[in-house]
């Protein structure tokens, strides 16, 4: 201890111009917008640089694991393709679809905060862009926020500051999705009137009021509700159907439609 | 002591005075705005407190930054330059004992143009760095640092001739 405080006192100077330093750029982070994403910018490259190796091993333990997904989810789709008439698809022109699709990997998870953010191996010079919808296997994650050359941020749904446009599978009512607890199993769906009627078991899936999500992915089922007379709403807890603290691959989707509607929205707003 | 704290005190008051009313609005061919403050660092008595000097400069720094709308480019500079005082002392002027201060008549006038033409350029470096803050604008930022330099050079030589003589 005492040859730690006689370092201290060898280089005050040093240490005191740190700290002011630190203060400096404090100062420019909250003072100036370009200096802010410039500044998150460098934090995302140095954390996508630590976390990298880190995955790069730990996505070895879990292959099996990651087999067995990725074997459900084809059984799912061939169900689904199979079951299909229009095999317009199958063609291969896929120029006409709405949504292209860009595989990535979770490098760094977060689940237990307030707003958690998650980083992924994808960024600018993959053609990632900010405020695309990332989906896992069988759920959606989150939207994107920033990118750099390599990397880029993801706000979770296990977000405080999100809210997400959700649907009943089999009848038409909308609702808000948000995140109110810490659990990251529990959801809540806001804003269902109490003019409908709706039971324990029910499939939420993701509405198409949204340019993010594409419609009728399946978010998860109630698990249980409450009636509440005096603001005329519903309060819907809903069991997720993904398990958002277990995942490594990712699906970036892009809307290409996502230009026109906005185009079409400030216009409206002229 | 306190007659030592007060002239301090004072220069700094003018100074950022100077800086924010009349050469912050020079904007000579646009880009060149000479700076001014610099003559307290120039002026801190070499065996005065080292860490006053950066607390010092962080205030002046912060004044001169909320005044002229920049973020944080003149503070970061201010207390690089002022940490790295010492060492650009020892390198152009080499040892120090005898005299402790720059308008000590004993210096050569070499050694004090080196010396201040170092603390200008490394200020203007750091700071037009920081404002720009990108690698593809370098040469943006060196020619910004180049003609900055040299006229805050000038002017400083300037202010430093008026306080030798009236000294």
């Amino acid at each position: 201890m005492q040859r730690f405080f006689n370092t201290l006192i060898k280089f005050n100077n040093f240490f005191v111009f740190i700290i002011l330093l630190f203060l400096a750029i404090l100062f420019s982070y909250n003072r100036s917008n370009y200096h802010q994403t410039k500044i998150d910018q460098i934090g995302l490259i140095i954390s996508g640089f630590i976390y990298q190796p880190y995955q790069f091993i730990n996505s070895y333990f879990e292959l099996n694991i990651d087999n067995q997904k990725l074997i459900e989810e084809n059984r799912t789709l061939k169900s689904i393709l199979l079951n299909q008439k229009e095999t317009e698809v199958l063609n291969g022109n896929i120029n006409f679809l709405n949504y292209e699709i860009k595989n990535g990997k979770i490098i760094k998870n977060s689940f237990s905060k307030a707003r958690n953010i998650l980083i992924i191996n994808k960024g600018e010079l993959d053609g990632v862009k900010n405020d695309m919808a990332v989906l896992s296997h069988d759920g959606i994650i989150g939207i994107i926020n920033k990118t750099s050359n390599n990397y880029s941020s993801v706000i979770s749904i296990l977000s405080r500051d999100l809210k997400i446009n959700a649907r009943f599978k089999n009848s038409n009512v909308f609702g808000s999705l948000e995140w109110k607890n810490l659990n990251p199993e529990l959801m809540d769906l806001s804003d269902v009137s109490i003019t409908n009627s709706i039971n324990i078991g029910d499939t939420i899936v993701t509405g198409g009021m949204s340019y993010y999500f594409p419609e009728n992915i399946i978010l998860g089922t109630i698990k249980s509700y409450k009636e509440s007379n005096s603001s005329g709403y519903y309060s819907i807890k809903i069991k997720l159907k993904s398990n958002l603290t277990d995942l490594n691959d990712v699906y970036i989707l892009e809307n290409k439609n996502r230009e026109e509607i906005l185009q079409l929205e400030n216009f409206n707003i002229k | 002591m306190i007659k030592d704290y007060s002239i301090i005190a004072i220069r700094i008051f003018l100074l950022i005075l100077f800086q924010v009313i009349i050469f912050n609005n020079i904007n000579l061919f646009g880009i060149i705005n000479p700076i001014v403050y610099l003559l307290f660092i120039l002026l801190y008595r070499f065996d005065s407190s080292q860490i006053n000097l950066l607390l010092l400069s962080f205030t002046i720094g912060i004044i001169i930054d909320l005044f002229s709308n920049t973020a944080g480019a003149n503070t970061i500079a201010t207390i690089t330059v002022s940490f790295l005082r010492p060492v650009l002392i020892k390198f152009s002027l080499g040892d120090v004992y005898g005299f402790n201060s720059l308008l000590n008549r004993n210096i050569r006038v070499l050694n004090k143009l080196i010396f201040i033409f170092l603390i200008v350029f490394i200020h203007q470096l750091i700071m037009s760095f920081v404002e720009y803050f990108n690698f593809i604008m370098i040469m943006s930022i060196i020619k910004n640092t180049i003609f900055n330099s040299f006229f805050s050079f000038i002017i400083l030589l300037g202010l430093l001739n008026f306080y030798n003589l009236k000294s």
